[in-house]
């Protein structure tokens, strides 16, 4: 219906340009059409008045009435002529001719001295010529030619004028009925072209946006992370430093653990060497409560108490001999628990020693990670601005795509390619979220 | 110094009534365990260096100073064939010198413990076993806490010691 529209205005507008020429030369040809047929019959009436004055001014003068008669009947076939009048100097008809029936009053009865008066009046074209002789003012003829055979002729060139025009409007109507179809075609296609470029270039625009605005949640979700990482790397660089001044500290308990050790060791050797010389008295104590028993056993009945007093002699050497060898275990024991704990002191030492290096390494790559952190953080901001600067080109660039799909759907309907309605939706103007500030509290 | 010469003038001691009880000293060398006549025990002393003897037989260790004199030191396990001596847990098993007399003859024994001296009755002791490896000095046998313990013939041990000392098997 659009196009249709479209192509009736171009016709129309055809159309109104063929009329206007078409009026314009009509009119210029009919006007001058009248003016040359009224110039023509006026000029045809002045001559035939004229060579019919010269006829009948003799007769006038001999006051022949036959004569001019004759004469005006002699111009009674001339065509147009509707009558003619020769009228006495005192304008009394002298003689009349007509042509068909006159009403009354439509025959101009006045006198002309002037050398031809030419009036129009009641239809008609009045040729007034003096008659003269010998210089003696005669009268007047008077005829009157009828403007029918113009009236006639400009009323079938307006027949034909009318026909003409309605001919070169048709003409204009099919013309420009091609024409505005050869027009429409193309921009019909390069409207719906339009349209669909410029309804992807929507759609690549909003994808952007979308991508913007995800890409512009990673880098508010990276931010927040490096600044959870940020802390994570102060709470463990200030655990690292405790736990490098625990590890200090334990270096020095196992030192003093390792040297009460080593004087546990040393007070261990002494009551070795005291164990030894009881041992050794012990042992003596044996050898002589055994001989004690052997002479009481030798001296028989008198050496029998003697003898289990030498007997219980020997018992309690024995059992010292076996009270000191027990605390030989013991102390073996205990120098061997000693030796594992002066061993695992020093492996303590050494592991303390390693948790100290740890320690200042973990600070050292702590610091590190939060100079590194801080430097991400940064980069963070920069991508922000810039998503966001892009994201508001994006947006803008959707508005416009939207403007020209809307255009594009626009001109597509103007010339029926498509509804007029525009699918394409304007752009939501979303509030861009992205902050370009790296909360670096830590610093 | 044969073996002969020396039974003949080693005296052996008294008998003793069957129902009478006779000391014993209670030693162990290796796994053995032997029996001395405790009449016939001068001392016991603790081993101390021992000075070897060229050209003596294998059991004689050598000689040892005791008390100023010098006493022929005869190892019990070489003489009684013991071997792989089995170690005691207990604290008094320390090497001693057990020193042996009869008539004018004194030698050590090396023992590897002194259990102690106990009194027993002969009359009950069981005979000892014959063979042809067993050494000559062993004699009856009596249980003593669950072990057998072999009673050894002082005199004869001393002439046989002093009679492989000299080499006159």
């Amino acid at each position: 219906m659009s196009a249709l529209v479209l192509r009736v205005r171009l016709i129309l507008a055809f159309t109104l340009v063929i009329v206007f020429v078409t009026v314009c030369f009509a009119g210029y040809f009919l006007l001058h059409q009248e003016r040359s047929a009224s110039t023509a019959l006026v000029t045809r009436a002045s001559g035939i008045s004229s060579v019919l004055a010269r006829l009948v001014a003799p007769a006038v003068e001999r006051d022949d009435g036959h004569e001019v008669s004759n004469s005006l009947a002699a111009v009674r076939d001339q065509a147009d002529l509707r009558y003619v009048v020769v009228l006495k100097a005192t304008g009394e008809v002298y003689q009349r001719q007509s042509v068909g029936s006159l009403t009354p009053g439509e025959e101009l009865h006045d006198i002309s001295h002037d050398e031809r008066v030419v009036q129009t009046r009641g239809g008609l074209v009045h040729v007034l010529v003096p008659l003269y002789s010998h210089g003696n003012f005669l009268g007047t003829l008077v005829a009157g030619f009828s403007r029918q055979s113009i009236d006639d002729a400009l009323r079938a060139s307006h027949i034909a004028v009318l026909g003409g025009a309605m001919f070169i409007l048709l003409i204009g109507v099919g013309v420009g009925w091609w024409v505005s179809g050869n027009i429409a075609r193309p921009i019909r296609a390069v409207a719906k072209r339009l349209s669909r470029l410029s309804q992807d270039l929507v759609d690549s625009a909003r994808s952007q946006e979308s991508a913007g605005m995800q890409q512009a949640a990673g880098i508010e979700q990276t931010r927040r992370t490096m600044e959870v990482v940020l802390s994570s790397a102060q709470q463990i660089a200030e655990n690292s430093s405790a736990v490098l001044g625990n590890a200090e500290r334990t270096v020095t308990g196992n030192r003093d653990v390792a040297l009460r050790i080593k004087d546990l060791n040393n007070h261990a050797e002494k009551v070795a060497e005291i164990l030894a010389a009881i041992m050794q008295v012990a042992d003596r104590t044996d050898l002589l409560a055994l001989n004690a028993a052997l002479e009481g056993t030798k001296a028989g009945e008198s050496g029998r108490g003697f003898t289990l007093v030498a007997a219980e002699m020997r018992r309690l050497a024995e059992s010292v001999m076996e009270s000191v060898a027990g605390i030989r275990r013991l102390m073996n024991d205990m120098r061997g628990a000693s030796q594992v704990a002066v061993q695992a002191g020093q492996e303590g030492i050494a592991l303390s020693e390693e948790t100290t290096r740890s320690a200042r390494d973990i600070a050292l790559v702590t610091q590190q990670q939060r100079r590194a952190t801080e430097q991400v953080g940064q980069s963070m901001d920069d991508m922000a601005a810039t998503v966001t600067d892009a994201m508001s080109r994006t947006r803008q660039t959707t508005a416009n795509a939207a403007e020209l799909a809307a255009a594009a759907l626009k001109l597509g309907a103007l010339v029926g390619s498509g509804p007029s309605t525009p699918s394409a939706r304007p752009t939501e103007q979303v509030p861009i979220r992205v902050t370009a500030t790296f909360n670096g509290s830590s610093r | 110094m044969s073996h002969a010469s020396v039974t003949r003038t080693i005296s052996t001691p008294e008998p003793v009534d069957a129902a009478n009880t006779l000391a014993f000293m209670l030693v162990r060398v290796g796994g053995r365990r032997l029996a001395l006549d405790a009449r016939m025990v001068e001392e016991v002393a603790v081993k101390g260096a021992v000075t070897r003897v060229p050209t003596a037989a294998r059991h004689v260790l050598g000689v040892a100073s005791l008390r100023g004199s010098l006493v022929p030191v005869v190892s019990l396990e070489q003489m009684l064939g013991v071997k792989g001596p089995a170690r005691s847990d207990a604290a008094t098993a320390l090497p001693r010198l057990v020193v042996v007399r009869a008539d004018e003859y004194e030698i050590a024994l090396v023992v590897d413990e002194i259990c102690g001296i106990v009194e027993e009755r002969p009359a009950e002791f069981t005979a000892e076993a014959s063979g042809a490896d067993r050494p000559c000095f062993l004699r009856e046998e009596f249980a003593w806490q669950g072990n057998l313990v072999c009673v050894l013939d002082v005199p004869l041990l001393i002439a046989t010691a002093a009679g492989r000392s000299t080499g006159g098997d």
